[in-house]
């Protein structure tokens, strides 16, 4: 448990026995003081804690443990450590091109301005579908991936404006910028996770 | 006297309530903090937040419903 999440948990119990001794001690609140009491203690304080338990949920919603909780993510998360520089989620994880703790958020949510909202909603979406649905295999993407999520932190870099293959074809690059070519199913980065053919692959650090 | 006595009991019930409502849903709510997994979100919000807020709208609702004793005036000339 961390740091947060247990001062958080303290405050609660705090919360609790706080109304239990108002809740056993009503007649306290027949004093303008234990008025006070009652409304910091039955109104601000359990608001106060839904809020911060709340916020607490969603920000552990984007760690990419919560996301692998799920049965269905398993393979993903062994393609996470495959010892081959091709596969692209691999090489953005293992070398901490994105955040290692939040790596499946960072990719798979867009970067437009409900980018987040939108993301989280389909993640009440996965929930719903694991416990009451049934997981249509294989797993699909709900849009064709974005390059504007590669570019997000690629437009710019060095080795992606400047590098051999970009520049071959002069039109490739101002294509890619203008997601008509896309990043990884143009027959350039097109291994991804692949996730079915994990049987045949190397792990790096034991696959753990 | 006898009507605020009634009022004041069933202010003190509902206040009861209200603390009841609350306690059970943050407990609910520690629970699921401590509870890493997806269906804890929907735990926490769905039952958990929901009797927190039931237990803020009794409190409230007693707050507004609740007759305070009548005041007699008395004058002395």
């Amino acid at each position: 448990m961390t740091h947060p999440t247990a001062l958080l948990v303290s405050l609660i119990l705090f919360s609790v026995v706080l109304i239990g001794v108002l809740v056993f001690r009503l007649a306290v609140t027949s004093t303008a003081g234990g008025k006070i009491l009652a409304f910091l203690v039955l109104f601000l304080l359990p608001l106060l804690c839904l809020a911060m338990g709340v916020n607490s949920e969603i920000e552990r919603s984007t760690s990419t443990r919560f996301c692998l909780s799920c049965h269905v993510m398993e393979p993903y998360g062994r393609s996470l450590h495959v010892d081959d520089p091709n596969y692209l989620a691999a090489a953005h994880f293992q070398n901490h091109r994105v955040p290692a703790d939040e790596a499946c958020y960072t990719c798979h949510t867009n970067y437009a301005m409900f980018g987040g909202v939108r993301a989280k909603l389909h993640g009440l979406r996965h929930v719903y579908v694991q416990y009451l649905g049934t997981v249509k295999q294989p797993l699909h993407l709900y849009d064709p991936y974005n390059n504007r999520e590669c570019l997000h932190c690629h437009l710019g870099a060095r080795s992606f404006e400047e590098g051999a293959f970009h520049n071959a074809d002069p039109d490739l690059l101002p294509a890619v910028k203008a997601n008509k070519i896309s990043c990884v199913s143009s027959g350039c980065h097109d291994t991804v996770h692949n996730a079915s053919q994990l049987d045949k692959a190397k792990f790096w650090n034991g696959g753990k | 006297m006898e009507a605020s006595e009634l009022t004041q009991t069933g202010l003190n019930r509902r206040l009861q309530v209200s603390g009841t409502l609350l306690s059970l849903g943050l407990l609910i709510e520690a629970v699921c903090l401590l509870w890493a997994l997806p269906l804890a979100f929907i735990v926490l919000v769905g039952l958990g937040g929901l009797l927190i807020l039931a237990g803020i709208f009794v409190y409230l609702y007693s707050l507004v419903s609740f007759k305070g004793p009548e005041r007699t005036a008395s004058r002395t000339d």
